[in-house]
Parts: structure tokens; sequence; C-alpha cells
């Protein structure tokens, strides 16, 4: 047949892109990380501290039990061994390398953007050049506790354009919608115990994008548990990924690291439990953080504001296209 | 709360139907199989009422004011599962039971008593083996590194058909490791760094058997090329009974979980085998299997129509039928929700008995020794019935043991016991199928030579399409029990006892 596309040979030529890690020590070891999706997570797997902004790389988004206590973290497997790091330390760069021209196919009907417009994609299967960002149920403790897997939740994006995320199943269905910054409602996304998942995250806009996810569950000892924290995007070469670390969650205290155990309310977070830097908690603990209901008003309004967004934008294409018949 | 709890059965009793002792406690289950386990745990303590009549449907099943007032005055409930009884049914349990009562819905409860679940397929296409390609080890023996490139190549296509692997881009777009309508001038290749994997769809024109030889090298610079071990040549199955294929009888039937055709840069001089995860455990249980032990099997499940879209024009024209293992990686099971027909499975029922027997001791804990001592003797009944069953079943040749029936309840059983499900004409009782869907039932019963498809009684009258397909077929419609009894069965043992029974007889 015809030599693979320029695509596939790009991933194979430009391995050297591998792991571009700003300001992290990278250690030395065998390079025996990688890049599929039976990996193996090892339970002694350090949490390293400290800010970084990454351009490239396999990471993962997933519940981990320090101490006992559910906590969303970031498996950094661009270095070798990997290690994980909490989520307000974590700036996930997306250079240009990872512009896309947007799809014309009415598949993509719920991409906000003109076909062969400038898209910024972390793809399904990883292009060296272009951080890569799925998500794991395996570190070894989670993996023993749980009672069958994890739900992984969206409860809103903050940035310039749409964001979305969707699989591609290879089996003629049309791409599957996971989660969209349309919809204002919590999006869930089911993960079974021990498995890694990759999908295609799509940004319209250049900018700083803020995600805020949980992750929860029910253990086998029939115990409810949540974690809820921010994402963080710097999309674009020209984002700076020092403005995203910087960025704070529209018109409130920062939502980071609202976090949950034993409780089956994910909006009414246990204010006693372990979190970094959860704020004003001086209500004593009888009730919800007060970051936390701030957090979710502001939602609303950045969800309102999305949709305003898209529909203009909708607008204005439908309007184009009639100009054109 | 056991003051309260007697309290309240004393308070009830004065309005109780006549006839039923107004000191006894009773149970309400939403269907007879759940009632006929319970049964056999309060013995004549309590009374036992299920909301499903014998031989209904607990998918569609409205129950009645008699139903209700059962509620309200019962002791305990239990339900199966959200998924398999009406919402009508869950809603009246929720919203009639008195407070305190235990309302157990035994499938989640299970859990917690070692029952074996299964995740509900949502989508039967992408319930196959998931294929891709993979690289193993470092080559550190080569002087490879990360940055090093290892090309997988197709160099041989044989089969009845054309076949294509390929990968769907983000925005759908097909990149091709494997095309076999033009030739293998090397161009037939998968190009991956070190220990790194990629899953891919794979495609086949006709059923039938194909084999598909693989050799791998690595590019350590321009020109320097190293080769990996031998050409290796790997069987497909597309369609037919992947335990008859001619000379690999006693192979390995791949047919779920994940697996890789691997090349190994460690292994001396390297090495092309199938690197097989059969139950999705991650790397930790992968294993090693030479590729002349293993049948990679395609089954007629994931038979599709090629779509519109000119994208795909290169397996065929639109509307033609391609076999084709899917790239999937998120799973047929998105939303967590599990199959709800558990008790399919022997060891799940005695779960289920353990849990009501736990539920009961709560609510009456003056009968303790009386339902400890039932269950007792009913869990060893049980462990008899599933040496029945697997014995049953076990003793049908493994490449006729197929089962097709109406729609997907028998999922455990076929886990639990070695069984096939081959297909079903719905996933759903209550959808008529389409007519995609009734010709790959036609294609898997022709393709597998299946003598008899198995029909559940309280279905009959909603099952014309397999009834009509069985006789353009020539083949023989046999009795199987899913959900629900009838005049003839009447107890759970005799249940499974026919289910094994009718299998065996019907398919050798």
């Amino acid at each position: 047949m015809r030599p693979p596309n320029d695509r596939r040979r790009r991933l194979a030529l430009a391995a050297t892109a591998v792991a571009l890690i700003v300001a992290t020590t990278m250690t030395a070891a065998a390079a025996d990380t990688s890049d599929d999706l039976d990996q193996t997570v090892d339970s002694d797997e350090a949490l390293e501290q400290g800010q970084v902004a990454v351009e490239a790389g396999h990471f993962d988004i997933g519940p981990r039990l320090p101490d006992g206590t559910w906590r969303i973290q970031i498996r950094d497997d661009s270095q070798a061994p990997p290690v994980w790091r909490d989520p307000q330390d974590v700036v996930f760069h997306l250079l240009d390398d990872a512009i896309l021209p947007a799809p014309a196919d009415e598949q993509f009907e719920f991409i906000d953007a003109e076909p062969e417009s400038d898209v910024y994609v972390v793809p399904q299967t990883q292009l060296t050049e272009v951080v890569w960002v799925g998500w794991n149920s395996q570190d070894p403790e989670v993996v023993s506790r749980l009672s069958g897997g994890m739900t992984l939740r969206f409860h809103g994006v903050q940035g310039p354009g749409q964001f979305t995320l969707f699989m591609q199943n290879g089996n003629f269905d049309p791409a599957q919608l996971l989660w969209t910054s349309d919809d204002p409602e919590p999006q869930d996304i089911w993960a079974d115990a021990n498995t890694h998942v990759h999908g295609n995250w799509v940004f319209t806009e250049p900018g700083a994008y803020l995600m805020d996810v949980e992750v929860l569950a029910e253990l086998a000892d029939g115990t409810s548990v949540s974690d809820r924290s921010l994402l963080r995007f710097a999309v674009g070469t020209d984002t700076e990924p020092e403005a995203v670390f910087g960025a704070q969650w529209d018109g409130a205290a920062d939502a980071d690291s609202t976090s949950s155990t034993a409780t089956t309310d994910p909006d009414a977070p246990d204010p006693t439990s372990a979190g970094t830097t959860e704020a004003d908690t001086d209500d004593g603990g009888s009730g919800p953080p007060i970051a936390v209901i701030a957090g979710a008003g502001a939602l609303l309004v950045v969800a309102a504001l999305v949709i305003a967004g898209a529909l203009r934008s909708r607008r204005a294409r439908r309007l184009a296209e009639s100009e054109s018949e | 709360m056991v003051a309260a709890l007697t309290l309240l059965v004393a308070g009830c009793a004065g309005v109780r139907d006549s006839g039923t002792d107004p000191d006894r406690p009773s149970i309400v289950t939403t269907t007879g199989i759940i009632a006929d386990l319970a049964r056999n745990v309060v013995g004549d303590r309590m009374d036992v009422h299920s909301l499903v009549p014998e031989g209904g449907d607990p998918h569609s099943y409205e129950p009645s004011l008699r139903d209700v007032r059962a509620v309200a005055y019962a002791d305990a409930a239990f339900s199966n599962y959200v998924l398999l009884e009406a919402h009508s049914i869950i809603r009246t349990l929720d919203a009639n039971l008195a407070d305190g009562v235990p309302n157990v819905p035994l499938a989640e409860a299970g859990v917690r008593y070692a029952a074996e679940i299964i995740p509900l397929v949502e989508n039967i296409s992408l319930d196959t083996v998931w294929l891709g390609m993979r690289v193993r080890g470092t080559g550190a023996q080569y002087g490879a590194d990360r940055t090093s490139s290892v090309a997988l190549s197709a160099t041989d296509v044989s089969g009845p058909g054309d076949m294509f692997a390929y990968l769907t881009e983000t925005f759908g777009n097909p990149a091709f490791s494997v095309n076999s309508t033009d030739g293998f001038d090397g161009g037939d290749t998968t190009v991956l760094p070190p220990d790194a994997h990629t899953h891919m769809s794979w495609a086949f024109t006709r059923v039938g058997i194909y084999e598909v030889t693989f050799a791998a090298h690595l590019d350590l610079t321009e020109h320097e090329r190293v080769e990996l071990g031998a050409p290796t040549t790997v069987t497909f199955a597309v369609g037919v009974d992947p335990h008859s294929v001619p000379g690999m009888e006693h192979a390995t039937v791949l047919d779920s979980g994940h697996a890789d055709v691997t090349v190994d840069m460690d292994a001396p001089g390297g090495d092309l085998y199938l690197y097989v995860d059969p139950h999705g455990g991650g790397e930790q249980t992968q294993e090693v299997y030479p590729a002349q032990d293993v049948v990679v099997s395609v089954p007629t499940r994931a038979l599709h129509e090629i779509p519109g879209d000119p994208q795909f024009r290169f397996l065929g024209r639109a509307g033609d039928e391609v076999y084709q293992l899917p790239q999937a990686v998120l799973g047929a099971h998105v939303h967590g929700e599990i199959d709800p027909h558990l008790w399919q499975n022997v060891r799940n029922a005695q779960a289920y008995v353990e849990i009501i027997r736990d539920t009961v001791i709560e609510v009456d804990p003056a009968g303790a020794a009386e339902y400890r001592a039932n269950t007792a003797a009913y869990l060893l009944e049980l462990e008899a019935l599933d040496d029945y069953v697997r014995a049953t079943i076990g003793s049908i040749p493994v490449s006729q043991r197929h089962l097709v029936t109406t729609h997907d309840a028998f999922g455990y059983l076929g886990a639990a016991y070695g069984l096939d499900i081959a297909g079903f004409v719905t996933p759903n009782p209550a959808t008529e199928p389409s007519i995609a869907e009734r010709r790959r039932l036609v294609e898997t019963i022709r393709n597998l030579r299946v003598p008899a498809v198995f029909l559940e009684p309280n279905l009959i009258s909603r099952s014309s399409t397999l009834q009509e397909v069985a006789r353009e077929l020539d083949i023989e419609v046999c009795r199987i029990y899913g959900d629900a009894f009838d005049a003839d069965v009447t107890t759970y043992l005799e249940m499974m006892r026919f289910n094994a029974d009718s299998l065996h007889d019907c398919l050798t």
C-alpha cells in the first residue's frame, strides 16, 4: 500500500520531543515509561511538589488515596519513574503543534468552530509533540478499594473558547461526545477499576482554561468518596503558563482542592476533610465551604456566558451559510 | 429499632387480609425468582409476596393496588436492580414501604457478598477482543532509545476477502496500518517508539479464515536496520466458529479483553507474538501467547454495514457488509451500569440468598436460628446445582456451545459456564429489531451452523422475529428461562436445571 501518511511518520520521527518539562527535575532512570493504555501503575510512585508547565509527554488524571483520603492527582508519565502531582501544580500547555483544521463533517457539529478554522487538539492517540492527557483508575490502592469503578464528572470550564471531549470508537459510530462546555449540567464518564483511557480534547480558541472536574466512586466497603479540583490548560504557544497558574475561577475564591470523603452529595463536600488550599472554612465545618458555594454560582454564570457565546457564533455561521446560497 | 419493627408489625396486623396469620412478618420481592430464593430462606416463618406475577415480565409489569398494599405492610423488600424491573415497580417500593423497612436491591448489595458482576454492554459491536499493535522492551541491546522507531509490517494476508487495519484519527480520518488490496511493498507498516502500543480497527470484507503475516524491524538510524524475529502468522476466524479452524482446534480463542500483535525487542534476536490481557486487567495480567497457538475471533456481532461517508469507501460500497474489530478504548459500558441478570450464575444466587438471610435476621431476630438453618441447607442445594449446570453445559462440545436468544439476558450464564453468547434479536425485549439486526442474526446462525435457537416462554408472543428466522433456516426453537417462571418450571432450582438440559439436548 501507500507509505504511511505524514502524521504517522511524524509520530515516529519527532519522538525526540518527548517530555519537554519546564521547571522540574528529570530523573535519569531507564526509559521504561510508555504511552500504552495497558500501563502498570506502581503503588510507591511519589507525589512530586512544585509547579510544572508540561508541553509533551503522557499524563493521566486519576484518584489516589494518600493517607486514606481520596484525592484527584495527575500522573506524570513523561519521566521515569513516573510521579504524581497535585492538579494545582500542573499546567497543560498546548503548543501550536496541537492545531488541526476544524472538521466539516456533520458528526462534529458539536464543535463550535467554522470548518477549516484552527482548533487546538489533544488527540486520543499520542502525537509526540503534543501533551497527551488521559485518565486512569489504576493506582493499586484505588484498584483494591473500588467496588467497581469511578465516575469522572465535568462541572464546567472557564476559558475564551468552547471545550469538548469525545471518543472515536472505530466502529463506524459517530464520534462519542463525553463532555461539552455547551451543557451547564454536570457530565459523567464512567471508568471501570484498573482502566486507562484517552480521548480527544478540543479547544476552539487559544488562551487560559480552567476546568472544574470531580472524581467520585463507591468503595467496596460501601463508603462514597469524591474529590473536586481545577485542571489548568494553557492553549496556544503564546499563552503563558505562568498566567494560567495565577488564573482564578471568575468572581469567586479559587475552587481548587475542595475535597470530600464519605458523602454522597458531590455539591456538599465535607469541609472537615483535608484540602491543601481550602478557602475560608470559618463556618466551623457545619456546612459546605463558602468557596464551593461561590464557585457553583460562578459556574452558572460562566456556563451562561459560554452558551451565549456559542449561540452568537452559530447564528453568525447560519447567516454566513444563508448568504452563500 | 427491633422494638419499633415489632410494633410496626403488630400495628399492621389488624388490617391484614383475612387468611394470613396476623403475627407473621412478611416480605415483598419484585420477581418470582427472588420470591423463590426468599421462600427457601424464610420457610413458613414469613409470607412472601412477589409483585410481578408468575410468567409476568419484570421489564414491563405495572403494580396493582393489591401490590401496593402488600408493600405498605411488608417488613422487608427485595428488588434486583433498576435496569431489570420497570420503573413503576421500583417506585411502588420506594413510595409505599414503611419507614425503617429494609429495601434491598440485591444486585448492588451483591458486590459485598462476592457476587460476580458483569458490566452492562451498551454497544454490542464493542464487545469483542480489542486488538492493537505493540512494541515491548527497550531495545537497549541494539542501542535503541526512546527516540528509535520500530516498524511492525504486514507482509502477507491470505483469506477469502480483503483486510484492513486502520486508526481513526481525532476528526475521523482513517490512517492505514494494513491494506491487503494493493500489495505488500513495505507500506503496510505501523511505526512505534519502543515500549508503546496503539489501538486500531481491523476490518475483513468476507466471512472465513484469514492468515496475516507480520515482520518487524528496528530503525536505529536512516541506514541502520535490525530485523526483529522471524515473520509470524496470526489467524483470524471471521464470522465462523473460532474453535473449528482446521489444524487449530485446540488453540486459545481471543474473544474478549485486550491483545496486541507484539514485537519483543528484548527477546534474543527479537520475537513476534500476541500479548494478551484476557480480562482487561492491565499490564500486570498480560500474558505471552505464541501466534500459532491463538485464533483471533471476529464474531458476527462485529458485522457492520459500511457507512455512506466517503472516508470509508476503501472498505467497499456504502451498505456492503464488513466484519470489524473496533479501535475501542473507552469500553462497551460507558455508564457503569451492570447487566442485571445476575442469577443466571448460580454463585450469584447464593450471594442473593445470603443477603436475604442477613436482612430477615435483622427484621426478625427471633427467627435467626431457623433462617440460618434453612439457608445453610439451601446453599448446599445451590452448590450441587452449580456443579450440575457446569457439568451439563461443559459436556457440549465447545465448537457447538453457541447461544442465540431473543434478548441479552444470559451473559452471566455464558461467563460462568463457558457458553458463547453468539447473538440475540435485540438487547432489550421491548424494542423491535432493525433490518441490520435481523440480518446479523441470520448470518450468526448460518456462519456458526447453530442447530437451535432459544426462546423464553414469557416472550413467545413478542418474539416473532426469532421464530420466523428459525423457520426460514429450518432449525429448532428450544425453551430457555430468563426472567420468569411458568406453569412447568416453578422454582429456581428447576429453572437452572431445565436451562442446562435444554442447552445440552438442543445443541448436541
